[in-house]
């Protein structure tokens, strides 16, 4: 068990890289936002003082309505990735599970191109796509549930076979989806490689309470999922009723990966490398690994969209490139590293 | 517990700000009196709907204008708006030459075909000026406070009413009517030359390979028809077909035009196989069209019109 | 904690699907204070009965009772605090700390986050002393040894602090001494704790020697239940594990235990029958060579102390005795008589012969006259054995007439096939 000294310790610098990522990244974009700068008007806005001498009026535009829903959505929708591959983790007992195991990610891709391909990508507001994608999640998530339930249990091994067997069959649904797309191949293509561009309150809105939902979900199952870990007939013999925790499990787990895929595309490794990395620091303890993995989620994807954002500035890499640069090297050393135990 | 308890202020804390965000400051442009006169014939308040069905009323004539397409920025050149253009879509906006000099805000989002939403805020327009695509950016510029305008030219004679339409738009109604006016009397001057002549077999080519064409609805058409060519693709269903190149050497067209999107040279068009069977090709008949002249839905789309007549007819123009 | 909660397994079938159920109509009851052993070949259906006390498996007939509660009724959480397990071992796909692993057996006292109140943690560390992990504590579950672990494990159920204790063959990778440690741990349990025990036992001395009672199961069914005296038997290790062994009580305890050495299959029966006569050791090294050639081997006259009686009872043979020193009397001759008639062999040993088994050579001649083959072993000439005045050696001259005449054992061997 971790000492509590230092999984302080680890807590702390953690909240210490989130604020600090938040900053630089509400500072950094067309327009030079100074940290200082972005306090005064925060305050401003809550009423507290008025409004800052020398800020031109656009430049509190682009920090309230351009900006700040930017490095949110990021914040909600790392948190809500890497707290879904904890979950699914922890379900699955295998560290190298990842939100999209059951077909998350692809139900929404589908439910999204069927979207943009017959109404166009910004029709019925901004909700049309984001709410097929969550409904495409959903059904997926749900429909590879029910594929691995024989009688009254879910086998867990089924469930990963289902999850890769229905991506499969989406994959090619896409393709003959995307034939009849013409014109709309390029905003299918922005939105399958992951993006958090032209994102604003409202999305932020639609995904908050359910990734708090979610994130409160996760809590209460922690304690369920370090004792399934032991093994299925293990944790029943201790008390755990098995059969409602991987319900829930699968639950939380979409609703989680659903919300993020809806609002931000396919953002690759970042439900992946999350939990895993912060597992070799503070333990195995789900409990303890909840708030880190959060912070480290949300961390994690607002610096990759800090990246994706100025590096080829002003045109922007998708986001779930940036994450699939990071995470390839990572299992790659992963791989390395386990094969150098394995010998020893 | 104590740790998921801190995470949770930190979250609330962020939620606390949010709802606060969401009212908007209200309008962002700066309200400089404009420098050059009232603009003639004005109207305003003027309420307009554009061709994306959206309606925009503007209060006043707009002082701070973005333009997110060439053509756009020809026109309001064209009305004597140069001086309020604040903002341009990028490096295509080269005409005339003292477009080149105004802030390019293009180049943005996953395929660089995007504005760049903070610097556009940061110009703090009164109206952007654009043409049809994108409608995320376009609705997220309205939810920020930057009236959008979209013209989406289907033909000459479309055009013509979006050019009157920009001009009562910006105030400038005179300016407006005169240009129309003018590129009215070259167009019938330009038909009514080709008027006689026998039409001339034709295909346009955009792109290859494939080898793309232009559509019976698109714009292109439309001028082809008007330069007095029959292209081959008139019988087209869609507004940029593949085309066979079988069917080419069948029909064998008299007079090849290639696009300079295409870029292709006649000599390189000769060595194409199959191309030397077509008339056009052996006699010679391979000419290279500007295509911003004729794809460029702008003020200079009649000497588009008459580079093609000309080239077409060569004798109405002797 | 309840005390006194026993353990009741009623006329249960359970199985996995498929044609014929595991376990059948099993009726089983560990009472509290009482520590039962499960015993049995691999395949007999142990595991899956533990598996229905453990509220894993549910029977397809039959009733399972806690404390008079049927545990499939109860929420888990409930049920296990009335039955803890104690598996074969423990893989967790994570890391977790010993300490860590025993506190989850505290669960069913945990609140939702899994907190544990002060009588938790005192709870875990007794546990952990009892099962003598507690230096263990902080050490990560996957670097300890296998020995280790399943004390980490022992600890983990202790402290679950359940009245019905189920163990799956507990003593699997531990060192002798911590065998000892785990039964008197669990003998403690009972005793003293009043638990009901029942664990699943490969070894049938440790089974012999710690358990109240034993449960024999076989195909899926009890053939035989009680007092270890009774359970652990030749025949019984015969008939259910296929082995033929020497089992013998243990003199300080009494507890029946199993001589080991080589193993010896029982041989597969020929069908052939074969009489011999011995005496004063000389038929010994027969009896074992033609029970393994595939013969249903008797042997007699013989009287009760000689040292081929002594073997023959050993490897169960039927023997046709007489007390010691005291004549053939007549019914044991008529049934010799008998089993040489109905012999496919007869084999007449070189003993030495006086008055008191003379009579097993007339009879021998007699069976061999009416055609029984008859081999003797000759290794001694006859001259030194006879103590009957020349009687013996007429006899044996007669017999010579009518058998096959072997020198060595090694030559009965040929002879016999």
């Amino acid at each position: 068990m971790i000492a509590p000294r230092r999984y302080r310790r680890v807590l702390l610098v953690l909240a210490i890289a989130f604020v600090a990522s938040f900053l630089l990244a509400v500072a950094v974009g067309a327009v030079w936002i100074s940290p200082a700068a972005v306090l005064r008007l925060i305050a401003w806005k809550l009423g507290l003082v008025a409004y800052p001498q020398g800020v031109p009026r656009s430049t509190e535009v682009i920090l309230f309505q351009l900006r700040l829903p930017r490095v949110v959505l990021a914040v909600i929708v790392g948190a809500a990735l890497a707290c879904s591959g904890l979950v699914f983790q922890g379900l699955f007992r295998n560290p190298l599970a990842d939100p999209a195991i059951i077909g998350v990610s692809s139900g929404a891709a589908l439910g999204a191109i069927a979207v943009i391909v017959t109404l166009g990508a910004g029709s019925l507001g901004a909700f049309g796509v984001p709410l097929a994608a969550f409904c495409g999640a959903s059904a997926t998530a749900f429909l590879v549930y029910r594929l691995a339930r024989i009688g009254p249990t879910v086998h867990v091994a089924t469930l990963l076979l289902a999850g890769i067997a229905v991506a499969a069959v989406i994959s090619a649904l896409m393709s003959v989806v995307m034939s009849f797309s013409g014109s709309q191949i390029r905003d299918i293509y922005a939105w399958l490689l992951g993006g958090l561009t032209a994102q604003g309150w409202p999305q932020v809105g639609a995904i908050v309470p359910l990734v708090v939902l979610g994130a409160a979900g996760a809590a209460f199952t922690a304690h369920d999922l370090n004792l399934v870990s032991l093994g299925e007939e293990r944790a029943a013999q201790l008390g755990v009723e098995v059969g409602r925790l991987k319900r829930r499990s699968i639950a939380i787990g979409a609703l989680l990966a659903a919300s993020a895929v809806s609002v931000a595309g396919v953002i690759g490794f970042v439900g992946l490398m999350t939990p895993h990395l912060l597992r070799l620091v503070v333990g195995a303890d789900h409990r303890r690994l909840l708030p880190v993995v959060l912070l480290a989620g949300a961390t994690l994807l607002i610096l990759a969209d800090l990246v994706a954002r100025t590096v080829i500035a002003p045109q922007e890499l998708p986001v779930g490139v940036v994450t699939a640069l990071l995470g390839g090297p990572f299992f790659l050393y992963l791989l390395r590293r386990e094969g150098r135990r394995a010998r020893a | 517990m104590r740790p998921f308890r801190s995470l949770v202020g930190v979250l609330v804390a962020l939620l606390l700000v949010a709802p606060a965000c969401a009212r908007s400051a209200g309008p962002i442009s700066a309200g400089t009196p404009s420098s050059s006169a009232t603009r003639a014939g004005a109207a305003f308040p003027v309420t307009i709907v554009d061709d994306d069905g959206v309606t925009l009323t503007l209060d006043a004539p707009p002082q701070r204008i973005v333009t997110f397409a060439p053509s756009a920025t020809e026109i309001l050149f064209a009305l004597g708006l140069g001086d309020a253009i604040v903002g341009v879509s990028g490096p295509y906006d080269d005409h005339p030459p003292a477009a080149k000099q105004i802030e390019q805000i293009g180049g943005a989002g996953e395929f660089g075909v995007e504005p760049n939403l903070e610097k556009v805020v940061s110009l703090q327009p009164d109206l952007l000026l654009t043409i049809s695509g994108g409608d995320q950016w376009k609705k997220r510029l309205r939810d920020v406070g930057v009236p959008v305008f979209t013209i989406d030219a289907t033909d000459l004679e479309d055009l013509l009413g979006d050019i009157g339409t920009v001009g009562r738009l910006t105030g400038a109604v005179d300016a407006a009517d005169e240009l129309v006016a003018e590129m009215r009397t070259e167009d019938q001057n330009i038909e009514q030359s080709v008027a006689g002549e026998p039409p001339v077999t034709c295909f346009f080519e955009v792109y290859y390979p494939p080898l793309t064409t232009v559509g019976p609805d698109t714009f292109i058409g439309d001028l082809l028809r008007r330069a007095g060519c029959a292209s081959l693709s008139e019988t087209a269903k869609s507004d940029y077909p593949e085309w066979s190149v079988e069917d080419l050497v069948r029909e064998s067209p008299q007079l090849y035009l290639v696009s300079s999107q295409s870029g292709a040279s006649p000599a390189a068009v000769a060595k194409r196989p199959g191309f030397d069977a077509i008339a056009a090709v052996a006699d010679g008949h391979v000419v290279p069209i500007d295509s911003d002249l004729v794809s460029r839905p702008g003020p200079r789309i009649v000497d588009g019109l008459r580079a093609l007549a000309e080239t077409l007819h060569p004798n109405a123009f002797a | 904690m309840p005390d006194g909660v026993e353990l009741l397994l009623e006329r249960v079938t359970a199985g996995y699907g498929g044609a014929a159920p595991v376990v059948h109509d099993i009726t089983l009851t560990v009472a509290p204070g009482e520590v039962v052993g499960l015993v049995g070949p691999n395949g007999s259906g142990k595991t899956t009965l533990v598996r229905v006390a453990s509220r894993a498996l549910r029977p397809s007939s039959g009733r399972v009772a806690v404390g008079g509660r049927d545990p499939y009724r109860l929420p888990a959480r409930e049920a296990a605090r009335l039955v803890a397990v104690v598996p074969q071992d423990v893989a967790p796909a994570f890391s977790f700390t010993a300490l860590e692993l025993v506190l989850m057996g505290r669960t069913p006292y945990l609140s939702a986050w899994g907190g544990g109140s002060p009588r938790d943690w005192a709870r875990v560390r007794e546990a952990m002393v009892a099962a003598s992990v507690q230096h263990l504590a902080d050490r990560p579950v996957e670097e300890l040894s296998g020995g280790e672990r399943q004390r980490v494990v022992l600890a983990q159920a202790l402290a679950q602090d359940a009245p019905v204790l189920l163990l799956d063959e507990p003593t699997t990778h531990l060192d002798i001494r911590h065998v000892l440690d785990l039964l008197a741990i669990v003998r403690r349990l009972a005793e003293d704790d009043g638990k009901a025990v029942l664990g699943i036992f490969h070894d049938l001395n440790l089974a012999s020697a710690s358990c109240d009672r034993l449960v024999a199961l076989y195909h899926g069914e009890v053939v035989e239940e009680g007092r270890p005296e009774r359970v652990v038997t030749r025949a019984l290790l015969r008939r259910v594990y296929g082995v033929d062994a020497d089992v013998a009580p243990d003199e300080t305890t009494g507890r029946p235990m199993l001589r080991l050495g080589p193993p010896r299959p029982a041989p597969a029966s020929l069908g052939r029958r074969a009489h011999v006569v011995g005496g004063a050791g000389r038929g010994a090294p027969l009896l074992r060579a033609l029970t393994e050639a595939g013969y249903d081997v008797s042997i007699g006259v013989l009287h009760a102390a000689d040292t081929d009686a002594v073997v023959a009872e050993r490897l169960n043979l039927f023997r046709v005795s007489v007390p010691a020193f005291s004549e053939i009397d007549a019914e044991s001759a008529a049934e010799c008589a008998r089993l040489m008639a109905g012999a496919d062999l007869l084999v007449v040993c070189d003993a030495p012969y006086g008055p008191g088994n003379l009579e097993n050579l007339r009879l021998a001649l007699e069976a061999a006259r009416a055609g029984t083959r008859t081999v003797l072993l000759e290794q001694i000439p006859i001259t030194g054995r006879d103590f009957t005045e020349g009687r013996a050696t007429e006899l044996w001259n007669a017999l010579r007439e009518r058998a096959v005449v072997a020198r060595s054992y090694d030559e009965v061997s040929v002879e016999v096939g």
